[in-house]
């Protein structure tokens, strides 16, 4: 038994075996045959090609309903490209010709064929060279009895209730988790705050990240437990802890039992003050469970994961199908948030002069937006069709200046004309906001509120920004602290701005939805709330039993506090007023 | 034997997918069928090499058919290819 501490996730305990992911990278053996090896050296070549083929096969059949359209044509142009000509028969020649293995002789034709892509002018087609690669490596694995080990389409293992073991998690990776039914993971890099922890806060999974390097104590198929909570992992525990740790499973489970009974009441503090709770969604699938949990409607729809994991832009059709979809399912107000892309959120696809920025001061989203026209007046289009079929609002994220807010808001009125003139349904009175999200934004949010219908705080960058902290960066995550005073006068400031201006200020980010800090939002004059469905009715039961009218001495004490300890000394009697 | 020439009016041009399309679509005909842009003449039953032809929008093409079919052959491409690969634009 082994326990290794890192940063929990949720507060739920996993127990599965381990699955540890292992890199891709394939390396190519070379050797030479004799000439009476050739025929069962082609045989052995085309019974890879074969095995693939059938993979393929499987991939398809058992391609998910949800699955964008264009992963079958995919799949479809990839197996084609297998038993190309210029794939399969040229490999062949070479291993008769060159007298060399079969792993030997399709890589020496990949590369050739990579080599011409490179050439190609057309940045798309350059792309190809990549699917090349895909289809050899996929030969490649079936030659050396490679499995696939890693959180792609290739791995067709049953990964269900497994936990996954890794160094990092791509977003595109953790796509798989939600498809696969994993049952937890834990990771050696990652922190509260990043992509993979939001992305298990939002699956109700407990995991640890942040690991630093232990997760190589772990093999395949070690018994694991994973507790969120405590952000601790026991590998191989024993029959002690096991039935402990089974038991608190049992614990936790009789609390959500409880939340479940606060579904139906209304939401307002107990001395009458009515709180909306909205939940954050990133993809149609998020709606079910903010259903479940009675959500007042979408805070946050972030449209990204639409744009994320595909080659090709979603064109205003698919959006506008995918808005209204939701609009429809929600059958309640949802904000759409405009793309959002950059930091570590990045598009696969091209597009013309792509520029993406991995920095989170770059190039990203309402300014590469407004810097690709072509990319988010689209979206703006389809948002706007979406709206004919519901209460949708359009949300602008991290606009720092006016000219920005002008800007955007000029498009969605040419927009507006452009769908009036072809007699498309619109709801010509949609709100637009902006996220708050950069302190310029906070600072100026008197005036901000002066040009927009609401205003949102996004606590998750504001806090980044204010404390000058990259969030991606393990090394100064410690410095991470939504207790910071200069932060809690910013959010204090927006919601003030946004009663002297009469307009609605929801928050957004994790904080909305950590328990520890909804008293004291409640404070500090926020009345909307919108995070993952999962925190949602634990933040409703705090909400349920706090009585704003007590609040205000402590909260007024904390965000003036000079030191870190006293506002948490605080922060835990407010908790338990 | 017949010969036409035609324009790839597709945005994405003989992308992988649009080759695929036209790949599979040639497949169904006996006949031998050919695309030439520039220098390069592609078999267009071999998805590599039609890619290879690397044509964006806006090339010009020459289909050429050649046996059993190639009138079929000759009708069926280029709708294919008139009807933007069958894709959402």
């Amino acid at each position: 038994m082994l326990s290794l501490f890192g940063s929990g996730i949720g507060r739920g305990i996993a127990i599965g075996k381990a699955y540890v992911l292992k890199n891709s990278d394939i390396e190519i053996p070379h050797s030479s045959l004799g000439q009476s090896e050739v025929a069962s050296e082609v045989k052995r070549f085309r019974a890879a090609i074969l095995a693939t083929e059938n993979t393929y096969k499987d991939l398809l059949k058992n391609l998910d309903k949800d699955a964008p359209k264009e992963s079958a044509a995919f799949i479809n142009a990839h197996m084609l490209m297998l038993r190309d000509p210029m794939i399969m028969d040229t490999s062949i020649k070479i291993i008769r010709s060159e007298l060399v293995n079969a792993e030997y002789a399709l890589q020496t034709q990949a590369d050739i064929l990579i080599k011409v892509f490179e050439q190609m002018e057309d940045a798309y087609l350059r792309a190809k060279k990549a699917d090349v690669q895909h289809v050899a490596n996929r030969v490649l694995r079936n030659l050396l009895k490679i499995v696939s080990h890693s959180l792609d389409e290739f791995n067709n293992e049953d990964l269900g209730g497994k936990i996954i073991v890794g160094k990092d998690l791509s977003p595109a990776e953790t796509i798989f988790i939600r498809a696969r039914k994993v049952a937890s993971f834990v990771t050696d890099l990652g922190s509260q705050i990043s992509h993979t922890a939001i992305i298990a806060r939002s699956l109700k999974m407990p995991a640890v990240v942040g690991l630093h390097g232990t997760t190589r104590y772990i093999n395949d198929n070690d018994l694991l437990i994973v507790d969120g909570m405590r952000g601790i992992i026991i590998i191989d525990p024993s029959d002690k802890v096991l039935r402990e740790y089974k038991s608190r499973q049992s614990k936790i489970r009789a609390r959500q039992r409880h939340l479940n009974t606060l579904t139906k009441i209304a939401s307002k503090t107990a001395d009458g003050v009515r709180i909306q709770l909205l939940g954050n969604i990133e993809t149609a699938k998020d709606v079910k469970a903010l259903t479940k949990v009675n959500a007042a409607g979408v805070g946050l729809y972030r449209t990204e994961y639409l744009f994320m994991n595909r080659e090709q832009a979603p064109n205003e059709t698919e959006q506008f199908r995918e808005y209204k979809r939701i609009t429809i399912s929600v059958a309640k107000p949802v904000v759409i948030r405009t793309l959002d892309i950059g930091g570590d959120k990045q598009l696969d696809f091209d597009y013309p002069n792509k520029h993406s920025s991995e920095s989170p001061l770059g190039l990203r989203a309402v300014r590469m937006c407004l810097n690709y026209v072509e990319i988010f007046k689209p979206q703006l289009r389809a948002i706007l069709r979406a709206s004919a079929f519901g209460k949708v609002s359009i949300m602008i994220p991290m606009v720092s200046n006016f000219d920005e807010i002008d800007q955007v808001l000029s498009i969605i009125k040419q927009t507006k004309a452009e769908l009036k003139s072809e007699g498309i349904a619109y709801d010509s009175r949609i709100k637009v906001g902006a996220m708050i999200e950069v302190p310029a934004a906070a600072i100026m949010a008197d005036l901000f509120a002066q040009k927009l219908d609401f205003l949102s705080i996004g606590t998750n960058d504001l806090i980044q920004y204010t404390l000058a902290i990259d969030r991606v960066d393990d090394a100064v995550n410690y410095l991470y602290d939504p207790m910071h005073p200069a932060v809690l006068q910013l959010i204090k400031q927006v919601i003030r701005a946004g009663i002297k201006a009469d307009i609605p200020v929801s928050l957004c980010g994790e904080m909305a939805g950590n328990v520890r800090y909804t008293r004291l939002l409640l404070g500090l004059g926020l009345k909307n709330f919108s995070m993952d469905a999962t925190y949602l009715l634990d933040v409703k039961d705090q909400i349920l039993r706090a009585d704003s009218s007590k609040l205000k001495y402590l909260v007024g004490k904390i965000i003036s506090s000079d030191n870190p300890s006293e506002a948490r000394d605080h922060l835990d009697k407010l908790n338990q007023l | 034997m017949l010969e036409q020439q035609i324009e790839i009016i597709n945005k994405l041009g003989l992308h992988a997918r649009a080759s695929a399309k036209l790949v599979s679509t040639a497949a169904r005909f006996g006949c031998r069928v050919e695309v030439e842009f520039g220098s390069h003449t592609a078999d267009a039953k071999s998805i590599m090499s039609v890619m290879m032809l690397a044509a964006s929008v806006g090339s010009v093409v020459t289909l050429r058919t050649d046996g059993n079919e190639e009138n079929e052959a000759m009708v069926a491409v280029t709708a294919l290819i008139t009807n933007y690969f069958n894709e959402e634009e």
